[in-house]
């Protein structure tokens, strides 16, 4: 193990990345909570350089992928939900706080905050995605996504409009039932 | 109509007591809160989540099945890469997941995403299907390839669904309910072992 276990704050969470670092996840309230597939299931969950912030849930089957020089860095509060993908080939992949990303999404570039994936939704490489964004199912974005865009309709084209900012207080239920109900049948890692 | 033979690798699946197939490479959380009709196929890569729901009691949520989260019925086919979970919302200030009632018949195509209250007997979706929180899909549907069902949407029956966002494009004929019951039974009478 390459760190000296007593250099870690008190309530640090290691996770194994596949080249064998360990990535710190600094934790202060609550850690973030990944949890892995079971054990037949090829992909590890975590590759590369990614930090995860606090009190993210990451169901299983999601794969982080930082290439190298590539960096991922989550922000706190995010549900990932099965079969995600985040993957990043070169530069800082960034994503905001309280995100829901729903089933089978692909996440190519930086995130803001508080933006809704729902499953199938695709963010190209080269686009950003802004705040309170919501990509519906299925639909593949690129380019610069403004604050509180609806995107929809399968490819590429948005619907204006502001769209109704995805509730902090329902998210943070969300979060709470996710982190005491996923526990008690998956392992964590 | 005649369906080919598939087989599969005798080690990959599990044959239960009411002869279920269940592949071994799929991945079924919580099959505790899971209940599979019967002579239903659950091929690899497919994720069931029975884990979602909480089985202590949560007001609001319906007494009626106890701890079941996923209900699927007999000559059911869910083929690789799908995904059912349980729609989750929030009911009168309380968080929670809710049950998916799966009919009779039914067959979901490969990595379609689930995440429908009920959808009915003899329901063939297609590939790479999203099916909408708490969608509610009737009894003989069909619903193509790629189609995106949003959320809270009803679907009557014997229609065929196509599109994103999924809208009705034609009724289909009475003759559906056999149609569809004999081919999935068909489906699962040729799903055998390579041995």
């Amino acid at each position: 193990m390459p760190w000296p276990l007593t250099v870690l704050p008190k309530f640090c969470r290691l996770i194994q990345s596949m080249a064998g670092q360990l990535v710190p996840v600094s934790t202060s309230k609550s850690s973030a909570l990944v949890f892995s597939p079971p054990q037949s299931h090829p992909s590890p969950p975590v590759t590369g350089d990614v930090v995860l912030g606090d009190g993210n849930i990451v169901h299983p089957l999601v794969t982080f992928i930082a290439h190298p020089d590539a960096r991922i860095v989550i922000g706190e509060d995010n549900i990932f939900e099965e079969g995600t993908r985040v993957e990043c080939w070169s530069g800082a992949l960034t994503i905001g706080d309280g995100n829901l990303i729903e089933v089978g999404s692909a996440i190519y570039s930086s995130i803001g905050s508080r933006c809704h994936l729902e499953p199938k939704s695709c963010l190209l490489p080269d686009s950003r995605l802004e705040d309170r964004c919501i990509i519906t199912a299925g639909t593949k974005v690129g380019g610069i996504v403004e604050e509180g865009t609806v995107c929809a309709g399968g490819t590429r084209y948005r619907l204006g409009g502001k769209s109704h900012a995805h509730d902090p207080e329902v998210h943070r239920r969300h979060l709470a039932y996710l982190s005491d109900i996923l526990p008690r049948f998956h392992r964590i890692t | 109509m005649d369906l080919p033979i598939v087989l599969y690798d005798r080690d990959e699946y599990i044959e239960t007591d009411t002869r279920n197939k269940i592949s071994r490479k799929s991945i079924i959380s919580g099959p505790a809160n899971i209940v599979l009709g019967g002579k239903t196929i659950v091929q690899s890569d497919c994720f069931i989540r029975g884990d979602l729901r909480r089985t202590v009691g949560v007001p609001g949520a319906g007494a009626g099945g106890g701890s079941v989260a996923v209900a699927l019925g007999r000559y059911c086919v869910l083929e690789r890469g799908c995904v059912i979970r349980p729609p989750f919302k929030t009911y009168k200030g309380v968080f929670s997941y809710y049950p998916v009632k799966i009919g009779d018949f039914v067959h979901i195509g490969s990595n379609s995403v689930v995440e429908a209250a009920s959808i009915g007997n003899g329901v063939r979706i297609g590939k790479n299907v999203v099916v909408g929180r708490f969608a509610i899909i009737k009894d003989f549907v069909r619903i193509l390839d790629g189609t995106v069902i949003p959320a809270n949407a009803v679907i009557p029956s014997f229609s065929l669904y196509g599109g994103n966002p999924g809208t009705f494009i034609e009724e289909l004929p009475e003759s559906v309910p056999e149609l569809f019951e004999a081919s999935s039974k068909e489906y699962y009478e040729k799903f055998l072992p390579a041995s």
